[in-house]
C-alpha cells in the first residue's frame, strides 16, 4: 500500500515537475515561476508571480500549454490502451503499435487527410481512425488467439501480418494524394505533437477520461481473467462481453490518440511493464499507475523532442520508438528464456 | 448442513465434428457426497466436466443445479454455488497466491457474505497449505504448488458444489491424500463434491460415488465396492486389472496385472 502511494505520488510530483518545465522551456524563456503562476491563476489561485503580458502569456497559452496538454493525454491514452490489450490477451507484450492497430487507425486518419472528409467536424479524424483501428483490432485478436490464449509468435506475426497490410494502404493513399496531403500523412506517422492545438485536447480528453474511468471498473473483472478465461467465468464474468467491450475501449484510446499526435509506439508496452514491475499485476492501481507513467513519458519524450536539436522539433514517434524498440527486444528475450521457448 | 439437490445430469449427449463424445449420461451428485468420475483416456471425462461446470453446452439432455437448470442460471449467481478446478492452473501476470486466492471471493463481492472474505481466504490458504508462501508469485511456483494455490481459491469461493478436474494429478503422495481429504470433509458439511481421478485406489478410498465412463457412455455407477470388480475394469480399461483388499484396512487395492 504504502509503495503504492509512493509511487503515485512520485509520479505526480514528476508529471507537474516536466509540465512547468516544458512549459518553461522554448526559443522564449519563461522563468518556471512564472509558469506555474500563470497555471495556478488560471485556476483559480492568485498565488506566484505572472508572465510579463504579451509574449510570454501568449506563447505559454497558446503554443506550449496546448501541446504539453496533448502529451499529457495522449500519453495516459496510449498506456491505459497497451494495459487493457495486454490484459484481454494475457500477455504482457501485447500493445497496440506492436500489433498493427496503431497502423490500421493510421489508415483511417490518412484516408481522411486526402479524401478532405470532414462529416463530422472536428471529430471526423478521430472517428475514421476509431473505425480503421477497431477493424483492425478485431483482426488481430481474431487471428492471434487460439484456444483461449495468445502466444507469443502468433502476436508478433499476426502484428507483422497487419501492419503490411496497413502499411500497404497507407502506400495507396500517398499514392493517391496531393502533395500538401503527403507532406501531412508522412509527419503524421513520424508521430508528433507540433502544432497541438486546445481543440485538439478538446476532443482526445473527455475519451481519453472515458477510457481510464472504464479501465478501472473493469480492473477487477481483467485481474480474474488473468487466470483463464474458463476459470474467469467460473468465478461469475461474462468473458464475451468483457472481450468486446475491451477491445471497443482499446479502439477508442488508440484513435484519438493517433489522429492527432500520428503514430507514437511502445508507449502502451513500456509503462505498464515497469508498472508491474513496481507495485505488481493488480488492474485498479495499474490502471492509475499506467495513466500517470505515461503522461509523463510523453510530455518528458516530448520536452526532449522540442530541446535536444537547438531550433529543431524531432518526431516524439522516433524518440519512442528509439527507446522502446530495445525494450520490447530485452522484453522478448526475458520472456523466452523465462517459458524455455516461445510460449 | 445444507440443504439442497446438488448437481444432476440428465441424458446428456454431445457430439463434435460428428464424433460422439458423451451419449446419454446421466449421474446425480448429491450434497453430502463425493462423487469420482473415472474412465480410460477419451472417455469424455473431462468433456462431461465442461458441461457439468456449464462451459459447454449438450446438444441433449439438461444439466440441474439445485434443481434449475443450468443455463438459466445468471453467471454470479452460479458462481455462489459451485466452483470449478480445472487442470490448466497458469496465472498470466505475477499475481501474489493471496491475490489469486482472494480472486475467489469475487462472486460474493456486494452481498452480505463479502465480510466474510477475510477469514475465507485464510482458511482457504491453511487448508490448501498454501499459506507459507502466501507472498510468493504465482508464475514462480512449480506445478504442484500452482495447482494446491488453484485448489485454494476455488476453496475460498464458498460453493456448495465443487468440480474438481484431476486436483492430485501433479501432486505428491502428502498432498494428493491431503487434497483428498479436505474435498471429503466439504462433502461431509453438506457439499456435493465431484471429481475426475484416474488414480482408482485413490478413488475407491475418497468417493461414496463412482461413475465409470467408456468411450462417453456410463459403463457402471454406484459405491467403490460395488462397481471396482476386477471384470468390470478389465473391460472398460481393456488391460488386465485385479482388484485386491489391504491386509489391514480391507480397502480395496485397484492395479494392472503385471
Amino acid at each position: 500500500m504504502t509503495r503504492r502511494a509512493l509511487l503515485f505520488t512520485g509520479l505526480a510530483a514528476a508529471l507537474v515537475i516536466v509540465v512547468v518545465f516544458s512549459g518553461a522551456t522554448g526559443q522564449l524563456s519563461i522563468p518556471p515561476g512564472q509558469v506555474l503562476g500563470s497555471l495556478l491563476h488560471a485556476v483559480g489561485l492568485d498565488i506566484g508571480p505572472l508572465p510579463a503580458l504579451g509574449q510570454g502569456h501568449e506563447a505559454l497559452w497558446s503554443i506550449r500549454f496546448p501541446r504539453i496538454a496533448l502529451a499529457v493525454v495522449v500519453g495516459a491514452a496510449l498506456s491505459v490502451s497497451g494495459m487493457l490489450m495486454q490484459a484481454i490477451f494475457g500477455n504482457p507484450l501485447a500493445d497496440p503499435g506492436v500489433v498493427g492497430v496503431s497502423a490500421g487507425a493510421a489508415v483511417g486518419a490518412a484516408a481522411t487527410i486526402v479524401l478532405g472528409w470532414s462529416f463530422a467536424g472536428d471529430w471526423t479524424i478521430a472517428l475514421t481512425a476509431f473505425t480503421a483501428g477497431l477493424l483492425s483490432t478485431f483482426v488481430v485478436y481474431g487471428a492471434a488467439r487460439a484456444g483461449g490464449k495468445t502466444e507469443v509468435v502468433t502476436l508478433v506475426l499476426t502484428g507483422v501480418a497487419v501492419t503490411a497490410v496497413a502499411g500497404a494502404g497507407l502506400a495507396f493513399l500517398l499514392f493517391f494524394g496531393d502533395s500538401q496531403a503527403r507532406e501531412a500523412i508522412v509527419f503524421w506517422q513520424l508521430g508528433s505533437l507540433n502544432g497541438a492545438l486546445w481543440r485538439d485536447v478538446w476532443v482526445v480528453l473527455p475519451v481519453a477520461l472515458l477510457g481510464i474511468v472504464a479501465a478501472l471498473a473493469l480492473s477487477r473483472r481483467l485481474d480474474l481473467l488473468s487466470l483463464g478465461e474458463r476459470s474467469a467465468r467460473h468465478l461469475g464474468v461474462n468473458v464475451e462481453l468483457l472481450r468486446v467491450v475491451t477491445i471497443v475501449l482499446v479502439a477508442l484510446l488508440v484513435a484519438v490518440a493517433v489522429a492527432f499526435t500520428g503514430i507514437i509506439a511502445f508507449v502502451g508496452l513500456v509503462v505498464p511493464h515497469l508498472m508491474r514491475m513496481i507495485i505488481g499485476p493488480a488492474h485498479l492501481p495499474l490502471t492509475i499507475a499506467s495513466a500517470l507513467g505515461g503522461a509523463l513519458l510523453l510530455s518528458t519524450a516530448d520536452l526532449a523532442a522540442r530541446t535536444i536539436v537547438p531550433y529543431a522539433d524531432l518526431p516524439i514517434g522516433m524518440l519512442t520508438a528509439l527507446v522502446g524498440g530495445p525494450f520490447f527486444f530485452w522484453l522478448l528475450r526475458r520472456t523466452r528464456a523465462r517459458s524455455g521457448g516461445w510460449a | 448442513m445444507m440443504v439442497g439437490r446438488g448437481l444432476e445430469a440428465v441424458g446428456v449427449s454431445l457430439a463434435i465434428d460428428g464424433r460422439t463424445i458423451l451419449d446419454s449420461v446421466s449421474l446425480v451428485a448429491a450434497r453430502g457426497t463425493v462423487h469420482a468420475l473415472v474412465g480410460p483416456n477419451g472417455a469424455g471425462k473431462s468433456t462431461l466436466l465442461s458441461v457439468l461446470s456449464g462451459d459447454t453446452a449438450p446438444a441433449a439432455g439438461e444439466v440441474r443445479i439445485e434443481g434449475r437448470p443450468l443455463a438459466t442460471w445468471p453467471l454470479r449467481e452460479l458462481a455462489r454455488r459451485r466452483a470449478v478446478l480445472l487442470q490448466q492452473n497458469a496465472v498470466f501476470f505475477p499475481f501474489t497466491v493471496q491475490q489469486v486466492v482472494e480472486m475467489g471471493r469475487a462472486p460474493w463481492r456486494g452481498t452480505v457474505s463479502d465480510h466474510h472474505d477475510e477469514a475465507a481466504v485464510a482458511e482457504a490458504l491453511a487448508l490448501a497449505e498454501v499459506d507459507i508462501f502466501s507472498e510468493r508469485h504465482v508464475p514462480t511456483l512449480s506445478g504442484g504448488e500452482r495447482a494446491r494455490v488453484a485448489f485454494a481459491r476455488v476453496l475460498a469461493q464458498s460453493a456448495g458444489i465443487l468440480l474438481l478436474d484431476e486436483p492430485t494429478a501433479a501432486l505428491d503422495l502428502r498432498h494428493q491424500e491431503h487434497v483428498l481429504g479436505v474435498a471429503r470433509t466439504r462433502a461431509r458439511c453438506g457439499d456435493a463434491v465431484i471429481v475426475v481421478l484416474h488414480d482408482l485406489t485413490l478413488a475407491a478410498a475418497f468417493a461414496d460415488t463412482v461413475t465409470v465412463l467408456q468411450g462417453g457412455r456410463v459403463a457402471a455407477t454406484g459405491g467403490p465396492d460395488a462397481v471396482f470388480t476386477s471384470d468390470l475394469l478389465t473391460q472398460v480399461y481393456d488391460h488386465p486389472i485385479e482388484v485386491i483388499r489391504h491386509p489391514r484396512t480391507n480397502a480395496a487395492i485397484v492395479q494392472p496385472v503385471r
